[in-house]
């Protein structure tokens, strides 16, 4: 009888624990004054074909160099390493700059260690966008939104292995001149 | 993957020989929703483990259901503290997710033995960079 009460009572467990709300899943991701690397430092693998997430920047993404060869740097936002590559041979990021007076976002990739750039559109400051990121046979997909997805075509690589996340950095060369702050929430 | 099971079994029987084989099957609530798992693992007396784990989630779309984010591989366990009911553990599972994303989740586990073959786990890891929460029940078998 007691081993029947305890099975009932760990079933009870799992069945209130399916029934909990949904928790905020948002990231807040600092870059400090004079740093390229972001915190909170995590160490993440891809788990399926699709990297889909919500991003707000909020007004620390705008800054000034004074000088257009570091102003449009690009600052990499999310994303990851192919099949057991290092992310300067091939990987797939979405990527920001403050360029012209707006948010720019770009599809950067390394193929077979040659970067590739693709212009993806502007989102504003304080506004929630959504981004998918696909592995789609030999190509990687990037959507901001619901605008015409870009894509560029992948290196040679393996299928299966390691495929590590890419977080927030700034730069470039020049290190954050200020604070920023961005948010990310990865769908699930 | 057969190799690399192959070297972890041979490996562990070189340490000491088995007391048991514990059969699992329960369940892990993550940040990508819950997954159901088994698991059958090669125990020590030491309750040092190994052992082949497959953990699927269920996605429920107009009335259909599809297995997803299938997670299967090996699992490797070191024992922290051992009473003569109760043992905690640390366990790592390595495998891959979807037939295609290495992927390593660390777990810390409590483990309750109800009878003396039988048992209930709970435990808390990291999935997809987020906490988890599982509960098994488990058999030994020999």
């Amino acid at each position: 009888m007691k081993t029947l009460h305890l099975i009932l009572a760990f079933i009870t467990v799992l069945l209130i624990n399916a029934c909990e709300p949904e928790a905020d899943l948002y990231r807040k991701f600092v870059i400090r004054t004079g740093e390229h690397y972001s915190t909170t430092r995590i160490v993440q693998s891809l788990q399926s074909n699709n990297l889909r997430f919500d991003a707000i920047f909020d007004a620390s993404a705008i800054y000034d160099f004074q000088q257009e060869g570091f102003q449009d740097s690009k600052n990499k936002l999310l994303g990851f390493s192919d099949c057991n590559s290092l992310h300067h041979e091939n990987s797939a990021r979405f990527v920001w700059q403050w360029f012209n007076n707006r948010l720019e976002i770009y599809a950067y990739c390394y193929v077979n260690g040659e970067r590739i750039e693709k212009f993806i559109g502007v989102v504003n400051i304080d506004e929630v966008n959504h981004y998918e990121l696909s592995i789609v046979g030999d190509r990687y997909v990037f959507q901001l939104n619901h605008a015409d997805p870009v894509s560029i075509d992948r290196g040679s690589v393996c299928n299966t292995g390691l495929y590590y996340m890419l977080w927030p950095y700034f730069g470039g060369s020049l290190p954050a001149p200020h604070t920023i702050t961005i948010q990310l929430k990865i769908a699930n | 993957m057969k190799t690399l099971l192959v070297i972890l079994f041979s490996s562990f029987a070189g340490i000491s020989i088995a007391q048991d084989i514990v059969a699992a099957a329960g369940a892990e609530k993550t940040v990508i929703g819950n997954h159901y798992d088994v698991s059958l693992v090669f125990e020590t007396r030491k309750s040092w483990g190994a052992g082949v784990f497959y953990q699927t989630g269920i996605n429920r779309d107009g009335g259909e259901s599809r297995l997803k984010n299938q997670f299967y591989g090996v699992s490797l366990q070191a024992p922290i503290a051992k009473s003569q009911r109760l043992s905690f553990t640390v366990v790592l599972r390595t495998g891959l997710v979807n037939e295609k994303f290495l992927v390593v989740t660390p777990s810390f586990e409590t483990r309750l033995l109800i009878t003396q073959k039988a048992g209930m786990t709970v435990g808390a890891g990291l999935r997809s960079g987020y906490p988890s929460l599982s509960a098994k029940l488990f058999v030994r078998l020999f």
